[in-house]
């Protein structure tokens, strides 16, 4: 089968970002000590990296290797949103970032001529993304305790705030490649593999 | 046994003309940004020199110090001294808080059971204000303790939490050999504390081990400790004046390191704080070590 040029950059794109996910709460993960938060960051860390196990088959099984990315959007995602300062901060920019990823990828079921392959995918990672987003959330609750509550919901609203700054540029950089992916007018066919 | 301590306080920055040629040299080792409030500082132990009748070059002092200290805010520093040297005196700790609501419940690190009961028992009103002041007493405590290298603030009791006046000791000696005032200096809290020698009181006979690692006073050697095992770097390598920009191969690695000193030292970094750091000394600033 043949995926268009935008198509295989999308998936590889996707896969990338996995890593980039799984790299990141690695290194949250090392830095943490003990705790309910070690155990549940590991465990994300782990979902993240197999998230880039599965595109990486799903790549494969249309016929293709995943292409080498460079400077893909989470490698200026932390800069460009501002880097976190404190475990909460952390957790805060893990919520705002789960939460467009999990978007990302339902518009992306949405579109109808998604392939079989590629949805099955999808969906498999999306059981891990809720508990993602629900352990987040959770983590965040506890820390309301010690850093209060004001603070949290600041940050989540600077973080939310500056998440989207980022997400429209990169709109704009990668022009219609993702298009379908924003809030516009929506181009359901660019994802799409074609059989 | 009473000891008399004088403290100098100066909002005045030392005029750089009157530096001599050495405190030129540390001045100019100084980051720009915080130079004003080592030149506050200075300026109150200089001043404080002068009134004990000694050598002025504040280059001669290293910190801690067996008959000085020294302590600052935002603008403003205070010099401690005792007015006379006496066999007995082991240390003086001065330290001046201003003000501030406790954004959350801290006590637990720097008060015992009863201190903190006496603390619950009073209206709210009083409340802040005593517990800035038991806050400052314990720094002061530490500060001048000689032997604090294993010691962490709930480790000194006051016999009376209650008095603005009093003596304490610590847990793991039940002679009271520190004596220590508090009293307030404008909108801020000022305490100095003096440490004896006790007749049971030997170094080696302080615990050396500690069951919490919360070190409310922390110093440069700990934190660097921590990011030379965070960064794997020897840690010959890092000084106070080592950039972060040095150390951090790309921007994460700040993350980590800030994240591992605050979950190691118990304290919070905001992004505003981060910011402005540009030195590793900063950042030990940060969790509140003394550099
Ligand atoms: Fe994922
Ligand atoms: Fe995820």
């Amino acid at each position: 089968m043949t995926l268009s040029e935008n198509d295989l950059w999308l998936l590889s794109f996707y896969r990338s970002s996995e890593i980039n996910g799984a790299l990141f709460f690695g290194r949250v993960a090392r830095t943490l000590r003990g705790g309910p938060l070690q155990a549940d960051v590991t465990h994300h860390f782990a979902d993240e990296a197999n998230h880039a196990k599965y595109w990486t088959r799903c790549i494969e099984d249309l016929g293709y290797n995943a292409e080498k990315l460079s400077g893909a959007y989470q490698d200026q995602y932390l800069e460009a949103v501002g880097l976190p300062a404190n475990l909460m901060e952390v957790m805060a920019i893990t919520q705002v970032f789960e939460k467009r990823v999990i978007g990302q990828y339902h518009r992306h079921l949405r579109a109808p001529d998604t392939h079989p392959r590629v949805r099955q995918t999808i969906e498999t990672i999306m059981e891990d993304e809720r508990w993602h987003v629900k352990y987040v959330r959770d983590a965040l609750q506890e820390m309301a305790q010690k850093y209060g509550q004001e603070l949290i919901d600041d940050t989540l609203a600077r973080f939310t705030a500056a998440d989207e700054e980022v997400y429209a540029k990169t709109l704009a950089e990668y022009g219609e490649r993702i298009v379908f992916l924003g809030d516009g007018p929506v181009d359901l066919s660019v994802p799409a593999a074609e059989v | 046994m009473t000891v008399r301590v004088l403290a100098v306080w100066t909002r005045q920055p030392l005029v750089v003309d009157a530096l001599t040629s050495r405190e030129r040299e540390r001045l100019a080792a100084l980051p720009q940004r915080v130079r004003r409030q080592w030149l506050i500082s200075r300026h109150a132990l200089r001043l404080l020199l002068g009134v004990l009748g000694l050598p002025l070059d504040t280059t001669r002092y290293a910190f801690p110090h067996r008959r000085l200290s020294l302590t600052h805010i935002e603008g403003a520093a205070v010099a401690a001294g005792a007015v006379r040297d006496t066999r007995q005196l082991a240390g003086v700790g001065v330290d001046l808080e201003t003000d501030r609501e406790a954004r959350v419940d801290t006590t637990r690190f720097f008060l015992d059971e009863r201190e903190r009961s006496w603390l619950a028992s009073l209206p709210d009103t009083a409340r802040a204000t005593e517990q800035l002041r038991l806050w400052t007493v314990k720094e002061a405590l530490f500060k001048a303790d000689p032997d604090n290298r294993h010691t962490v603030l709930r480790d000194y009791t006051t016999l009376d939490a209650a008095a603005h006046r009093g003596r304490a000791r610590t847990r793991q000696h039940r002679e009271a050999v520190f004596g220590y005032a508090s009293t307030r200096l404008r909108d801020a809290q000022l305490s100095i504390a003096a440490a004896f020698h006790g007749e049971t009181r030997t170094p080696q006979s302080i615990a050396p081990g500690r069951e919490t690692p919360v070190p409310s006073v922390i110093t440069f050697d700990e934190v660097a400790d921590r990011i030379s095992s965070t960064l794997s770097i020897p840690v010959e390598k890092l000084t106070p004046q080592t950039t972060l920009r040095e150390l951090a191969a790309d921007s994460f690695l700040l993350v980590e390191m800030a994240v591992d000193l605050q979950e190691e030292f118990d304290t919070i970094f905001t992004q505003n704080e981060l910011r402005e750091i540009t030195t590793l000394g900063e950042l030990a600033g940060l969790v509140g070590a003394k550099v």
